[in-house]
């Protein structure tokens, strides 16, 4: 009898011990799940004030160009920007404006810096946090100018700031060796944002040659 | 299996169109611009220095010509100078002739003259109003280096080292190899190097947006 007692306090004594463990399992399995919550009520609480660091993200010439590929069928806009160049620096928020404008537009930012990698922590991601920077951040200076050119398919030698809009289909469609404001990305965007979304307007037609705007202050 | 083929087949051939397209839209893209192919002879220039000196690029002619289009207010430029003085010093006792080239919209000679001094700039300084000769010869980018045989022929154009920071020099100078190249009578094994850099601000691209939208100074 006395036996059998001591078994099953044992039992008991094993059971309780493991209600901690069992208890920290569980907190650790849904802990993302909390947090994720936590993460998505913030954001539809106070979407300004609410500031998390963007995916920033070190990738070689053929990734950049996948990663275009991908968005065929909206508007693309690529800014070439360095933490470096002065001009680069003052047009970023006018990319914060036009991020925030349309990402749910199917108008696509893609913001690449031409610092080098090898900044990655020591300069670019506290460059991109003093900034408050919300969209991704792709960072492509390990790349040559040259070979991301040739891979965009535009005329374009390394000069910063330098931003390309692309179409629906991929088709080069403007493109500014100089300093921008959400202004002048509008009047290229607006016309061609029916055609993405509509596939109507042939590229060929509406506009043959890309625009080239070169650098004034 | 063969509908799926054949669906390739075109999607393939729609997107060599598109290729082409961007290539004719790439080529009218750079009619906006002159530019001097690598062995092609460079246009000559009559251009004032700092101190109101003219100079013409064919009173140089039968001497290696490094020209270096510069603007004292971009940082990649900047960065670049002290070596690119060092590199004057060193071969311009070897019979090379260095020339600066500012044809920036934005800066004018009185705002260059104390930089260069203060850099010591060994060289002139010339200063392209309107950006007339950086149109004729393709030159769109701060620093970009041209260097120019004894016949006046493009032998280089681009980047001066493989820098990967403003500040920090490059392990590689393309100029001091393409220099070691044609003092020995070679060909510039690399003629062409692209690099990260300011855009030349114009003033010709200027009038042609004018009111389009604020801008800020720089």
């Amino acid at each position: 009898m006395s036996h059998r007692v001591m078994t099953t306090t044992v039992h008991a004594t094993r059971g309780w011990r493991a209600v901690p463990a069992l208890a920290l399992l569980i907190s650790l399995a849904i802990w993302p799940l909390l947090m994720q919550q936590a993460g998505a009520e913030a954001a539809t609480e106070a979407p300004e004030e609410v500031y998390a660091l963007p995916p920033i993200t070190v990738i070689d010439t053929e990734t950049l160009l996948d990663r275009l590929k991908k968005e065929r069928g909206k508007v693309v806009v690529v800014n070439f920007w360095a933490t470096w160049c002065p001009p680069c620096v003052t047009e970023l928020p006018e990319f914060v404006k036009l991020y925030r404008a349309y990402r749910d537009k199917n108008v696509v930012l893609v913001s690449a810096s031409a610092d080098h990698p090898d900044t990655l922590e020591s300069r670019i991601k506290p460059f991109v946090a003093a900034k408050k920077l919300p969209f991704p951040v792709y960072v492509v200076g390990a790349s040559s100018p040259d070979e991301l050119g040739k891979a965009l398919k535009v005329d374009w030698d390394g000069a910063l700031p330098a931003t390309f809009v692309f179409d629906g289909e991929g088709k080069l469609r403007k493109q500014w060796l100089e300093e921008i404001t959400i202004a002048d990305m509008e009047r290229v965007i607006g016309p061609l944002m029916k055609g993405a979304l509509t596939g109507e307007g042939s590229p060929a037609e509406t506009a043959s040659e890309p625009e080239v705007a070169r650098a004034q202050d | 299996m063969t509908r799926c083929l054949s669906t390739r087949g075109i999607l393939a051939a729609v997107l060599m169109g598109l290729a082409a397209a961007a290539m004719v839209g790439n080529f009218a893209a750079q009619a906006a611009l002159e530019s001097v192919a690598i062995g092609q002879t460079m246009p000559d220039f009559q251009l004032k220095d700092l101190d109101g000196n003219q100079h013409r690029l064919s009173q140089y002619k039968g001497k290696v010509i490094v020209l270096d289009f510069c603007s004292h207010k971009c940082p990649w430029s900047r960065g670049a100078d002290p070596a690119i003085v060092e590199l004057a010093q060193e071969y311009t006792p070897k019979g090379v002739v260095f020339l600066g080239i500012d044809s920036h919209r934005s800066t004018p000679v009185e705002e260059i003259k104390p930089y260069a001094n203060e850099q010591s700039i060994p060289f002139a300084v010339l200063k392209d109003e309107g950006n007339v000769y950086s149109d004729k010869v393709g030159a769109t980018r701060t620093p970009e280096i041209y260097i120019l045989d004894t016949e006046m022929k493009l032998a280089y154009q681009g980047a001066f080292d493989n820098r990967k920071e403003p500040e920090q020099r490059g392990e590689t100078n393309y100029v001091s190899k393409a220099l070691d190249n044609l003092l020995a009578g070679e060909p510039v094994a690399t003629p062409k190097i692209s690099a990260w850099g300011c855009t030349i601000k114009r003033a010709r691209a200027a009038a042609a947006s004018e009111g389009s939208a604020p801008r800020s100074g720089s």
